[in-house]
């Protein structure tokens, strides 16, 4: 931001700032996107990046848990993936004639599930239930989730074989969906010239850890939205809902996401309050995936969402 | 879209919205079963049962041709009908019957939506006839009935029927102010409208315009009502309550016309009594007279005087008609004019030698008012009866009554009276009108039937000048003391009529409880129709300029208090509008109001705010066109910010932020 207009949260944005910069050594050129991101973490939401592969995805989930502090496993999504592959197995115990329940890989805290629309919907599905519900229900027994609990899918885009993209109302599940896009001239030369990115992360060392990250979490929660900005949110969702321009306006859920998104976003900004610009910041992000244009309009969401912020004016 | 939904057919399936339309077309359709040919309501009922019937399945549409054909058929019956298609019934009828056949093909939205306003027509086509209170009532049920079905139309899935009704009920009720203010305001049409030709012939029983044997007996048999009168003092006693219409001059034996003694301008009269003021509301007679009592002193409005004191109107009667006039019962009048006293003397040629001998015999009493009495003496005596049901008469009717029959009504009496007048040279005429009436204690007025209907005569004599004389009375004292009603019932218990006296009459003809029950309650029922009558359906355009004079609305200049009123009207309704607006106008709040005001400064220095541009975004790139304003810009935005998104701002906030905009000034020049 351009002014100093804002009352600094004593140590979160040294430490936000710092996060940034720490990830910017590993992916190169892609502020924008590496902040959206971890609002999306600080709003205790989940991700979704839609990008062809090889553009980094992997790289910043990793970078993202390596500095966060968190715990990190990947699961690989494939067409013959197991919802128990995910979420565990109860395997039967001679010695002790019972069942054990032996945790999955989502027992972790930040997980990555690459490619999730390689995956069976069945597949895909437990996982977006345990996303939701932040935990696992297996055998009977309710099992937590570690806190704090963050994923992020990849997902190529639908137009590669063998795909099954992820239908409307598992996207609501996301807070925000982001591409990486390719990196520009100068960050590319940078990623060529620079070590292997995989030595990098080995050295990283962690800024966060899940406790900070916690707190963190329910100071962005806590951040104060004015009237003022609750009204133009919810002129955002009216114009959404009226006008015939998009094939179903947004959900309530929507709202919140947009609402909570917009607070982690302040927060990172280091502000104590909400501003109508952190709402328009991360509204393409949040909710990109979650409208559809009426009729066979084939514009990229982006512009949609653009076109309708233009359209609100800010009471 | 609206026009794209409006094309689109209304389900198939949807058959409460068809039950709807069809009930309130027969409730505005039915009150005109009493007024025209009941073929017509046939018509629109069995179109109404047959498009259920379609509509259940169980039936096919007419095609084309049958529907054609159909058309065709009901033009033919109507023309069959009126001999025309033009006027209010023909048209009515045409309208009302056509609506039945439209219903066959019904198939779009909009031709429901169609048949609902045409019975909103028919409905105010139920008003042409009358407007009485009744009628009245039930074209508000009838409204009621379309609005229902309209909303109905409107809401294909969405609304209980309990629901319909109320929202019906509540949208009357919200018009009822509108509806009083458009009705005591809105310019009245007169006359145009209402006035419209009944289209055929009016065949209605009333006063005929001259008086042949029977022809007012024939109006016994009515008990529609002819008129109703309220004294506005106390009313004079049944006997003299002589209604008159009609003055009759001329005879040929056998009928007597009005003659040519017309003449206009009151002729003058010494009142004896004190003047009794009162007014008369008219039914409509198609005739040119207006009843008024027995003297009257002026002419109403609209009206004249005819020779022997009787009223008539410019045009003819054609609808409900007030008036107020004030009368003496007792006076002496003006002599007539050599004209008038030669049509008063004049004698049908062919007069038989049995009356000019009795007419002679009289005659040579020489005085007058002996003439007269002998005359009536002669009915009394002479074993006449007054009866109903009279014997008819041949060629001399006079004659064979007074020397054959003997039986007879009054209209016998009258002429037989009024020729052995003349014949013994007194001045007669034969005056037709009413006499008598019911009288209705809970409203303090008059109801005058038409059985109340009456013919007697009026003599001149030299030092009395007119005097009313009823040959009825000297035979049957009860028609003129009790009424027609009365001596009909005395007649129908077998009592000799002029022979019992008048209490013992009374006690005769006493009602039973139930009867005198239905009586009063008839009686209150037609005050409520008159009070309707008086205070809302004749509330004419004279009525509503008396008004405007009260209000003082008159003195204004222009077209006067019409422009005034509907100019007022709208201005109401604009302020009205207005306020709607101002009460639901986005609120602004200091903050946000001062940060406009910084806005249009600064657009005005050259930088635009956009709507969707927030706070932050705006000042980065206004400080960014104009450098020179960048710290004023700063510290605005950021004590906007604070004001308007910042948790709980101090007060002293904005009082600073708007010494800051206030203060903040920019140059129109770039730096």
């Amino acid at each position: 931001m351009a002014l100093a207009t804002e009352k600094t949260l004593p140590s979160a944005r040294p430490l936000l700032e710092a996060t940034i910069e720490r990830i910017g050594q590993v992916i190169l050129g892609k502020e924008p996107q590496l902040r959206l991101a971890l609002a999306c973490l600080l709003a205790r939401g989940h991700l979704l990046i839609e990008d062809l592969p090889g553009v980094g995805k992997t790289t910043l989930a990793h970078a993202l848990a390596k500095i966060l502090g968190l715990n990190f496993k990947r699961i690989q999504f494939t067409s013959d993936l197991l919802p128990a592959d995910i979420l565990g197995v109860s395997v039967y115990q001679p010695e002790t004639h019972s069942f054990a329940f032996h945790p999955g890989p989502i027992f972790t805290q930040l997980v990555l599930a690459d490619e999730i629309n390689r995956a069976t919907p069945k597949t895909q599905s437990a996982l977006l239930e345990a996303m939701e519900e932040r935990q696992v229900t297996a055998e009977g027994n309710t099992l937590k989730l570690p806190e704090p609990f963050f994923v992020i899918a990849t997902q190529n885009p639908h137009h590669l074989v063998g795909t099954f993209p992820l239908p409307e109302s598992q996207l609501d599940r996301f807070l925000m969906r982001i591409e990486l896009g390719f990196p520009d001239r100068a960050a590319e030369r940078g990623l060529l010239k620079g070590r292997d990115r995989r030595d990098i992360l080995e050295t990283l060392a962690p800024v966060l850890d899940g406790a900070r990250l916690l707190q963190l979490q329910r100071e962005a929660a806590r951040l104060h939205a004015s009237e003022a900005l609750l009204d133009y949110v919810q002129n955002l969702l009216a114009a959404t809902r009226r006008g015939g321009r998009f094939a179903e306006g947004l959900s309530p859920r929507a709202g919140l996401a947009l609402l909570a998104g917009a607070r982690a976003w302040a927060l990172l900004a280091g502000r104590d309050m909400v501003l109508p610009e952190d709402v328009q910041t991360i509204a393409p992000a949040v909710i990109g995936h979650r409208l559809r244009p009426a009729g066979d309009e084939a514009e990229r969401r982006e512009v949609l969402v653009q076109r309708l912020i233009e359209s609100v004016p800010i009471p | 879209m609206t026009t794209a939904v409006s094309l689109t057919p209304t389900p198939a399936a949807d058959r409460g919205a068809l039950l709807a339309l069809e009930i309130a077309g027969l409730v505005a359709v039915a009150p005109h079963a009493l007024e025209l040919p009941f073929w017509v309501v046939l018509v629109f009922a069995a179109s109404c049962l047959w498009r259920y019937v379609i509509e259940t399945g169980r039936g096919t549409r007419p095609g084309r041709i049958l529907r054609y054909t159909l058309a065709a058929l009901v033009l033919a019956a109507v023309f069959r009908e009126y001999h025309s298609l033009l006027g209010r019934d023909p048209g009515l009828a045409l309208l009302i019957a056509l609506l039945g056949l439209k219903l066959l093909e019904l198939e779009t939205r909009r031709d429901y939506m169609l048949s609902v306003f045409l019975f909103y027509l028919v409905t105010l086509g139920s008003l042409l006839y009358a407007q009485t209170l009744p009628i009245s009532a039930y074209a508000l049920v009838s409204v009621f009935a379309s609005t229902a079905a309209l909303i109905r139309l409107n809401q294909p899935t969405g609304l209980a029927r309990r629901q319909t009704l109320g929202l019906a009920a509540t949208l009357l009720a919200q018009a009822v102010p509108l509806m009083l203010v458009l009705y005591v305001f809105f310019p009245r049409i007169q006359g145009a409208l209402w006035a419209m030709p009944p289209g055929g012939g009016a065949a209605r029983t009333g006063m005929p315009e001259s008086m042949a044997p029977g022809n007012v007996r024939n109006l016994t048999e009515s008990a529609e009502i002819a008129f109703r009168a309220t004294f506005e003092d106390a009313p004079p006693p049944m006997r003299d309550l002589y209604w008159r219409a009609l003055a009759l001059y001329v005879t040929d034996g056998q009928e007597w016309f009005r003659g040519r003694w017309s003449r206009s301008g009151a002729e003058s009269y010494t009142a004896l009594s004190e003047p009794l003021r009162y007014e008369i509301v008219l039914e409509p007679t198609f005739k040119h007279w207006l009843p008024a009592l027995d003297l009257p002193t002026e002419a109403p409005r609209g009206a004249q005087f005819q020779s022997g004191f009787t009223l008539t109107h410019a045009e003819p009667v054609r609808d409900r008609r007030r008036y107020t006039l004030s009368s003496h019962t007792r006076y002496r009048t003006a002599g007539p004019t050599a004209g008038e006293r030669a049509g008063a003397l004049q004698l049908p040629t062919n007069l038989s030698p049995r009356v000019r001998a009795l007419a002679s015999e009289w005659r040579a009493r020489g005085d007058p008012a002996a003439i007269v009495q002998a005359g009536l003496d002669y009915f009394h005596s002479e074993n006449f009866v007054y009866t109903l049901s009279p014997p008819l008469l041949g060629a001399d009717p006079v004659d064979e009554f007074l020397f054959e029959t003997r039986r007879g009504f009054c209209e016998h009496y009258a002429a037989a009276y009024a020729t052995l007048m003349r014949a013994a040279g007194v001045p007669a005429r034969v005056v037709l009108g009413y006499q008598g009436g019911e009288y209705n204690a809970a409203g303090n007025y008059f109801i005058v039937r038409q059985y109340d209907a009456h013919a007697w005569t009026d003599v001149w004599l030299p030092e009395r000048g007119w005097v009313r004389v009823d040959p009825t009375a000297a035979v049957a004292p009860e028609r003129v003391e009790l009424g027609l009603e009365a001596v009909r019932r005395l007649q129908a218990r077998g009592a000799a009529l002029g022979t019992l006296p008048a209490a013992d009459a009374l006690r005769a003809i006493e009602p039973g409880w139930a009867e005198s029950l239905w009586f009063r309650s008839q009686l209150y029922w037609d005050l409520a129709n008159i009070t309707w009558y008086r205070w809302v359906a004749d509330f004419d355009k004279e009525r509503q300029a008396r008004l405007f004079a009260r209000l003082g609305l008159d003195r204004l200049p222009g077209s006067g208090p019409l422009i005034a009123i509907l100019s007022g009207a709208a201005g109401l309704i604009l302020v009205y509008g207005g306020l709607l607006l101002w009460r639901e106008r986005p609120r602004l709040d200091p903050t946000q109001a001062l940060y406009l005001k910084f806005c249009r400064r600064l657009a005005r220095a050259g930088v635009a705010r956009t709507p969707h541009e927030g706070p932050l975004d705006f000042a980065g790139r206004s400080a960014r066109r104009r450098p020179d304003l960048r710290a004023r810009i700063d510290i605005i935005t950021r004590r906007y910010v604070r004001l308007r998104y910042g948790p709980a701002p101090e007060k002293a906030e904005l009082g600073l932020f708007r010494h800051e905009v206030r203060s903040f000034r920019p140059s129109r020049k770039r730096a």
